[in-house]
């Protein structure tokens, strides 16, 4: 048992370690004249991923049920999400995107980052979460925020590009963005397939609430949230299709949507005690 | 706006105007801008505490009637889109030129060998073995090959967005004809259905503790008894995430309490009476005109650093009373006195009382929602419609041999929602169609 803890703190470390690492590289990546190092930070991140997922295994095994059940668990599988999501695109279309890791990978970083300040003790489940929803609501979570996280990261390359044409200025870094019509079509199908993940979240969410708590809908602070949440990406979703709205105005609904994700995550519970409190 | 047009009369304008204002209220603009305004109020709600929010904006005119607003902006959009859905749906577009072609994103230009009819028929077989929708025109000295496929998604939106309106009429009909109400009692007891012909009977309530330092709570269990006509019908365990189902009345588990057993005895004859106090609550005994008031009951008392009384957990391992005496001549005592369990008091010269015992009572949630199950329906057709939105994206091709081509083939193709998808696709098409006729 000990042992086991052992092992998932250090695969938990050589992860924080490998998504540091490909970070810097993505940069450098980013950065240097010819675009070197691209291909070590993606071998770095896909190691991150690997050891994280052994992590992610120990823990349930020591737990003895799906870790996702409070602040330190979800972050955890939050950034393993990221990663997996960013992987999955950088493999699909053959490595031609690699820029966005530089984009995607800080903000990975910043959320394995909050998870490794959190208390990591395993604490058996309350009634309420004794369910076989926890594991299906959440990992529709995990999906529906790994693929805002990287909408995130295209909507600033998407300003960033934005703002250096119209400044005129085209440098190294830029050279390497893919034109902001690219930019603006991955954006729509990172939220596309965030927003569907988005409905399951709060559709399962709902299918447990009637159970546990009698209700599918109870305007709980987190639910509010979640559904404020799916109101903002569902307004970007048919801003794209309005005459006069510019894609710069919808890049910053999908800044304004993972703002909202954040929220619903942490300031819901810091600020906005309901009966979501221990996630 | 009106009187700047010359000729029309002052009721053509009217008209025009209304008509403006309706096409406005349908618009998409005018959806975006109600979802930002329902999202505003949700914000504001979110940051009250629940039971107000509940109270002033989740209920109140204003929100209940900008849900209103978005149904009817949704399905004024929907049955004004319909025919043009209907329209991309069933017809494969073939009045396209070669401008237009020309001014799609994906294009490559093939010398296809063989003659004019024959280019055409090889074109639109590979098409259709691709799982395109294949039709052909002529044109002077040409042809034109037009082929679509994913159709499908185009009827994702409309789904989707009935899928909504569904959902807010399921809520309606929710809150209409359902109901929730809170009983329990301790075991034994028969609880009563509001409008309902059976009975549910509390037969036991317990908690099971884990073997931890805290002891604490794994779960709650009350086991229930549905009784209709005086049968037994139905005999369930319940606990939190499991609750009872009968004839669309549910009964959840919800919350559970303590009461106190306490026996008051006559010195003299031996006489004893048992009554069962729950906190908060006040025992008048007749004989000596006392009150017995029942301050608190916690099952594993300890005193905190600063002299106040807590329970350490919900596990009675060293349970205690707190209650007070009230006289003829007022308080007994102090208002604040502690006994544990099983202790012999004095409560005057000829009664003594002692709290014998504890047991538990349930707390249950009965809910009756006949909404929920369309509200599941919507649900699911929300899924269906979004996935047939993103994942079943319209594209089409076209191939067109004309003057304008040199006796080659201009293949294009476009799609407005998957462009970079698209584009890889379109890319793998063509080289499949290249492999195929061998150029």
């Amino acid at each position: 048992m000990g042992n086991i803890i052992y092992w998932e703190t250090t695969f938990f470390n050589i992860t924080f370690a490998a998504y540091v690492i490909a970070t810097l590289l993505y940069f450098y990546f980013l950065l240097s004249s010819r675009g070197n190092g691209g291909s070590w930070a993606s071998r770095l991140a896909l190691t991150g991923l690997v050891t994280h997922t052994v992590a992610i295994i120990l823990r349930t095994i020591e737990a003895g049920r799906a870790p996702l059940s409070n602040q330190f668990e979800f972050a955890n599988v939050f950034a393993w999400g990221i990663v997996l999501c960013y992987l999955f695109i950088e493999w699909r279309y053959r490595y031609k995107y690699r820029v966005f890791g530089a984009f995607v990978m800080p903000l990975a970083f910043v959320v394995i980052g909050y998870a490794s300040l959190l208390p990591k003790d395993i604490r058996p489940l309350m009634p309420a979460l004794q369910s076989v929803w926890l594991t299906i609501h959440v990992s529709t979570a995990i999906f529906a925020y790994g693929a805002f996280t990287i909408a995130c990261g295209l909507a600033i390359m998407y300003l960033y590009r934005a703002s250096k044409e119209r400044q005129g200025t085209v440098g190294i870094i830029l050279q390497k963005f893919p034109s902001l019509d690219v930019l603006d079509d991955f954006g729509y199908k990172a939220i596309a397939f965030g927003f569907l993940f988005q409905t399951l979240l709060i559709v399962t969410g709902a299918i447990w609430g009637e159970q546990a708590w009698g209700r599918y809908w109870g305007w709980d602070p987190k639910e509010t949230w979640s559904l404020i949440t799916w109101i903002i990406y569902a307004v970007y979703l048919h801003a794209r299709f309005t005459r006069g709205w510019s894609g710069k105005t919808t890049a910053w609904f999908a800044i304004i949507g993972f703002i909202c994700v954040l929220f619903t995550y942490i300031g819901v519970n810091m600020w906005l005690p309901g009966l979501h409190s221990y996630v | 706006m009106a009187n700047t047009r010359e000729e029309p009369g002052k009721e053509n304008d009217n008209k025009r105007e209304l008509k403006d204002a309706w096409k406005f209220f349908s618009s998409m603009k005018m959806g975006i801008i109600l979802l930002l305004v329902i999202t505003a109020m949700s914000v504001y709600g979110s940051l009250l505490p629940h039971a107000e929010a509940m109270d002033r904006v989740y209920t109140s005119w204003w929100f209940v009637g900008t849900l209103v607003l978005i149904a009817l902006n949704l399905l004024v959009c929907s049955l004004n889109r319909w025919g043009g859905i209907w329209e991309k749906a069933t017809v494969v577009r073939d009045d396209l030129n070669y401008k237009t072609l020309q001014s799609y994103q994906n294009q490559q230009s093939l010398a296809i060998p063989g003659e004019t009819e024959e280019k055409a028929a090889k074109i639109r077989d590979f098409l259709l073995q691709k799982g395109y929708r294949v039709g052909t025109t002529s044109r002077d000295k040409g042809f034109l090959v037009s082929g679509d496929k994913g159709r499908f998604g185009y009827f994702g939106s409309l789904v989707t967005h009935l899928s909504i309106i569904l959902l807010l009429l399921a809520g309606l009909y929710g809150i209409v004809g359902g109901y929730e109400d809170f009983d329990g009692g301790f075991p034994g007891r028969i609880l009563p259905v509001e409008n309902e012909d059976f009975q549910v009977r509390i037969d036991d309530f317990y908690i099971s503790y884990r073997d931890d330092a805290q002891k604490s709570i794994e779960q709650y269990y009350s086991e229930l008894t549905v009784i209709e006509n005086g049968r037994t019908v139905k005999q369930e365990t319940i606990y939190v995430n499991k609750p009872l189902r009968y004839k669309g009345v549910n009964f959840y588990q919800s919350t559970y309490g303590w009461g106190v057993e306490t026996n008051i005895t006559n010195t003299a004859t031996g006489e004893e009476e048992n009554v069962l106090i729950i906190p908060g609550r006040t025992f008048y005994h007749n004989e000596t005109d006392i009150h017995l008031h029942l301050i608190e009951f916690y099952p594993d008392f300890t005193m905190t650093t600063g002299g106040m009384p807590v329970s350490r957990s919900a596990y009675p391992a060293n349970p205690f009373v707190a209650y007070r005496l009230t006289g003829a001549q007022g308080v007994i005592g102090t208002p604040f006195q502690l006994a544990a369990v099983g202790d012999r008091l004095e409560l005057d010269d000829n009664y003594m009382l002692q709290f014998s015992g504890y047991r538990n009572y349930t707390g249950l949630l009965i809910v009756r929602n006949p909404g929920k199950s369309l509200a599941l329906l919507a649900s699911i057709l929300m899924i269906a419609g979004l996935v047939m939105s993103f994942y079943f994206f319209p594209r089409r091709v076209w191939a067109y041999l004309g003057e304008e081509t040199d006796g080659k083939v201009l293949i294009t193709g476009q799609s407005y929602r998957n462009k970079v998808g698209f584009q890889m696709e379109f890319d793998r098409l063509i080289s499949a169609l290249k492999n195929k006729l061998g150029v």
